[in-house]
């Protein structure tokens, strides 16, 4: 007998969220590792790198912009949004301009803030001691 | 009082008339940039700059510090006295890091390419505590004299050998983008001064075991040879010096070359020497300065007599062979220098600039030859060659220069060149330069008809040259024919007593050396009692200071030195080092000290053996000459 039609919608949600995390799981660890050669190695190539993702950002965003799911305050959720528009268009300004340092302080300091909020910080290798 | 106010006064304190300078510059600027301030989301002012149709942040809105943070961590801890090379001011976060975060004192150059940066720079930045802990030093395009040609004095001072290990360098992010080709000149004339303290630093090391043997055998023709000084009073100076190099280019117009015979004061480098006398053209005059130059570049016969401008240090085999005038000059080796004072001719050097032909060069603007006509002298790989053909073989191979570095060329817009070139390249303009701020009509022709461009220089084919300027003829062989020997009968005597005597004085040093041995050893003893008796310590240090002055003193010690090249960088790099404490700093002390000066008796005694043998057989025992170790 098939499923009701109610429980195969929430199933498809329930994939697609799961696909998303894992997105955003992989489109922060691109951003940290540019970021990182940035800082560290003082790579100049950030705005190259970040062009070949810009559709995994923009699809982050959307997703992102598309309706509070998150159990976050409404007021507040409003104001993320205004303020990932802002993050948005400061990335694409600096390609526009191929602005290096603007485009790794939105990068680093204003999309990476809030991928963090979907993202496990990874466990550092041998600090369970218990095991 | 304004930031700004506070900083001029500061600036004014450490470099006196710079606050002058940047007001001048303020009234008299013509903006080229427009520079938008912003506000961070922190508060502190962050500039924009817009140039051309482009727009590039200087600093983060969201993050003013970060970067510049983990920057500045990940240099490690600098060293005393290390160098930080920095491009741009228009973020102060960088200096503001380096500066406060760093204990020890170190140095700092800035360079920022736009003076109106620089002045907005000096509105947001303090600079008193800074300045007081560090040596930093501002240069700024577009502040009088400030200019990137007149920058290498000062990186030269800081980018020395010992310290370019501990040397750090940055270019603030977008100053690239915003001025490429001055950002790319810094960095460019800081990688050359790297490359040549190197460069200096390998050859001396390459050379090193090789020289003393070479002075020492070279120093017997010292007895029979001539002065570079003597030259003016024999050699015209209204008629062209033409100095043939051994570039591939050479091939081209070595036929012309017989046009000149006779007209002009013709001196090869060694290389060129094979070609030019298999086409029949005998120069002047020919120069060997290399320790390594292998006899067969010069081994044929008619280049026995020519007469021969050479170094004390040059390859003796090729010494050995030639039996024609052999002209010297003052190199600085103390020993030699005592013989040359005993001639009584003046004193008088040939700029080394590295190579065989920047010192021929030399020769003839200190001789006071008004014309120089280059032949040969590519400084490129002309044709994918490195030197003419005939020279080290009879065809020069060709070899891939896609992946040379590519300078501008005299008839070519680029030709490829290498590292060693490309030295000699900016020692000419160097050089020249300053030949012809000395003298007005000091002239160079660059004759080369191929290679790179050098600065200052005419180009012209060398028939034309010839034409121009061969007109009066001159016969070189009879001008030098009239020079009597450097030394005269007594003063050649009292040298061969000199050298011989000189392996009684390398064992004197042995002997002294030891006894600096045993003064570190002590002070090994007192640094590891429980107790350090501080006076004990410190007299100690003096003992050694002084007996290290003595020996310092010595001729012998010098010839010595030079074979410690290895153990000096050693040496001199450690001592950027600090310790502790004066325990462990005395201990290291007297590890290195008995490490170096046990070196120095061992090669003392080695020496000792080399002068007895080389100064014995052949050299007639006069008059008791007075010695300078005494």
């Amino acid at each position: 007998m098939p499923a009701p039609l109610f429980i195969k919608y929430k199933l498809m949600i329930k994939f697609l969220e799961k696909s998303m995390e894992e997105r955003i799981q992989n489109l922060y660890q691109k951003l940290r590792d540019i970021s990182a050669l940035y800082l560290i190695y003082r790579m100049q190539n950030n705005v190259e790198q970040v062009k070949k993702i810009i559709p995994e950002i923009q699809e982050f965003v959307l997703w992102f912009l598309d309706g509070n799911r998150f159990g976050i305050e409404e007021g507040l959720y409003q104001g993320m949004c205004q303020n990932v528009i802002v993050i948005l268009d400061d990335i694409l300004q600096a390609m526009k301009q191929e602005d290096i340092v603007l485009l790794h302080d939105a990068v680093a300091y204003g999309l990476m803030e809030y991928l963090q909020l979907f993202v496990e910080e990874e466990q550092e290798e041998g600090t369970d001691d218990s095991l | 009082m304004t930031v700004y106010e506070k900083n001029l006064k500061v600036l004014a304190e450490h470099y006196p008339g710079m606050d002058t300078m940047i007001e001048e510059a303020r009234k008299t600027m013509k903006p080229k940039l427009k520079i938008i301030e912003e506000t961070a989301y922190s508060g502190e002012t962050i500039l924009k700059i817009e140039k051309e149709d482009k727009a590039y942040y200087l600093n983060g809105k969201r993050n003013t510090v970060e970067p510049a943070q983990i920057w500045v961590e990940t240099l490690g801890e600098l060293q005393p006295n290390a160098t930080v090379l920095m491009v741009g001011t228009g973020n102060p976060s960088y200096l503001k890091q380096l500066a406060e975060h760093t204990e020890n004192r170190i140095t700092i150059i800035i360079y920022e390419p736009s003076i109106q940066i620089f002045l907005k720079f000096l509105e947001m930045a303090e600079l008193e505590s800074w300045m007081k802990k560090h040596l930093i030093v501002f240069w700024v395009d577009g502040l009088k004299d400030m200019d990137q040609k007149h920058m290498e004095g000062i990186l030269q001072s800081v980018l020395i050998y010992e310290m370019l290990n501990f040397s750090k360098n940055i270019v603030l992010p977008n100053y690239g983008k915003l001025f490429p080709e001055e950002t790319v000149g810094f960095m460019k004339t800081c990688r050359d001064i790297a490359l040549r303290e190197t460069m200096d630093f390998n050859t001396k090391n390459v050379f090193s075991a090789v020289m003393v043997k070479n002075l020492f055998l070279n120093a017997r023709y010292l007895c029979n040879g001539y002065k570079t000084t003597q030259l003016p009073d024999v050699i015209p100076r209204d008629i062209p010096g033409i100095l043939v190099a051994a570039g591939p280019s050479l091939n081209k117009n070595i036929q012309e070359l017989k046009k000149a015979k006779g007209k002009a004061f013709i001196v090869a480098v060694d290389t060129a020497m094979k070609p030019l006398l298999q086409a029949g053209i005998k120069p002047d005059m020919y120069a060997i300065v290399d320790a390594m130059k292998p006899l067969d570049l010069v081994k044929i016969e008619e280049s026995r007599e020519i007469p021969l401008l050479t170094t004390l240090n040059a390859a003796p085999e090729i010494l050995e062979y030639h039996k024609g005038m052999k002209f010297f000059f003052n190199e600085g080796y103390q020993f030699a220098e005592r013989i040359f004072l005993k001639s009584g001719q003046k004193i008088g050097d040939v700029s080394c600039g590295g190579s065989v032909a920047t010192s021929v060069f030399s020769l003839l603007y200190k001789i006071g030859i008004d014309t120089v006509i280059l032949v040969g002298q590519d400084l490129a790989y002309t044709d994918n060659k490195s030197h003419a053909d005939g020279t080290f073989h009879e065809v020069m191979e060709q070899v891939n220069t896609s992946r040379f570095r590519m300078v501008e060329g005299n008839y070519e817009e680029k030709v490829p060149t290498r590292n060693d070139f490309k030295v000699f390249i900016d020692w000419y303009n160097m050089y020249i330069e300053g030949c012809q701020n000395h003298r007005k009509n000091f002239r160079v022709i660059n004759a080369t008809e191929g290679g790179a461009k050098i600065q200052n220089t005419e180009i012209m084919t060398l028939r034309e040259a010839i034409q121009k300027e061969c007109t009066k003829e001159v016969n070189i062989q009879e001008c030098l024919g009239k020079l009597p020997f450097m030394l005269d009968e007594g003063a050649k005597e009292w040298a061969v007593k000199y050298l011989k005597g000189l392996g009684g004085e390398f064992q004197k040093l042995s002997e002294n050396s030891q006894k600096i041995v045993k003064l570190y050893q002590k002070l090994d003893k007192i640094c590891k009692r429980r107790m350090i008796d501080q006076k004990e310590y410190l007299n100690l240090l003096k003992k050694i200071e002084r007996k290290m002055e003595d020996i310092g003193k010595k001729s012998t010690y010098q010839l010595v030195m030079i074979t410690m090249n290895n153990a000096q960088y050693i040496l001199s790099n450690e001592q950027f080092l600090v310790k502790d404490s004066i325990r462990e700093e005395g201990k290291e002390m007297a590890r290195k000290g008995i490490l170096y000066m046990k070196n120095v008796a061992e090669m003392a005694k080695v020496f000792k053996e080399f002068a007895e043998e080389i100064f014995t057989d052949g050299m007639e025992e006069v008059n008791a000459p007075p010695r300078d170790e005494e």
